[in-house]
């Protein structure tokens, strides 16, 4: 009868330490370097110089904003709330609406991109800024 | 003279799958989750809105940070320089975008002073940078 030479079994095991390693340190890059805020872009419409808009005659509708709270449309004052509702009624009245934006010294850049914002939402078809 | 019992010593290896698993999880999570932030030399709050425009082109961040500090796709740049840069950006890209990044708190007069100027001297087409709440 042959006789077999028996070896003793070694568990070969995979060093994972090196792995385990680089992963760590792809997590800890893609912790640091990402973002979950949603951005997003606004189209700007731009007009320099005086823009003579008389309501009626033309189907503009020129908007001043005061101060982050207060907006004048034709010597009358609004609350963005009230600014709001009023733009709704007006452009669902005339649908071709377009909206000059005037801001004031006291406004910034938010108070100005939230009435852009809710001419956006109430449909107006150009939102123009203007200097 | 005290006896002591000799044990035999155990190789101790700990088993490292379920935490290899987890930190796996969390690559793919930050990888398909998020979006990697562009490098900016200032940090700027953009301004918060909920509706968003499609704008078509191909971007070139003007960014506007607090102290009227403007930026041009991520360097430091006097506003004397911005126009000569719009002017190349132009001229490079017939389908460029310039994308204003501006922070939230400042003064609107000073973003509608850097648009009248993007205006003037770059392009038309022009959009802002919110952030979608």
């Amino acid at each position: 009868m042959i006789e077999f030479q028996r070896t003793s079994r070694v568990s070969k095991k995979v060093n994972l330490t090196a792995l385990v390693d680089m992963v760590f340190q792809l997590v800890i890059f893609f912790m640091l370097t990402t973002s979950f805020v949603q951005t997003g872009t606004m189209e700007l419409n731009f007009a320099e110089g005086e823009i003579a808009v008389s309501e009626g005659k033309t189907d503009s509708l020129l908007v001043r904003v005061l101060d982050n709270k207060r907006v004048e449309i034709n010597d009358k004052k609004f609350t963005f709330n009230e600014f709001s509702q009023k733009l709704f009624r007006i452009i669902s009245e005339k649908p071709k609406k377009d909206v000059i934006i005037v801001a004031e010294r006291p406004v910034t850049v938010q108070g100005l991109i939230t009435i852009m914002d809710i001419a956006n939402r109430a449909g107006a078809i150009n939102v123009t800024l203007a200097q | 003279m005290s006896s002591f019992i000799l044990t035999k010593r155990k190789a101790r290896s700990m088993d490292l799958i379920p935490m290899i698993n987890i930190v796996f999880l969390l690559l793919i999570f930050f990888v398909v989750a998020g979006t990697l932030e562009r490098s900016n030399p200032q940090t700027i709050n953009i301004p918060i809105a909920t509706s968003d425009s499609f704008a078509r082109g191909n971007p070139v961040i003007v960014s506007l940070a607090r102290g009227g500090k403007i930026s041009f796709d991520g360097v430091n740049v006097s506003q004397d320089k911005l126009p000569e840069l719009l002017k190349k950006a132009v001229e490079q890209d017939d389908n460029v975008l310039i994308t204003i990044r501006a922070d939230r708190n400042l003064p609107a007069h000073s973003l509608t002073k850097l648009i009248s100027i993007v205006y003037k001297h770059g392009s038309s087409n022009l959009a802002i940078e919110i952030e979608q709440s």
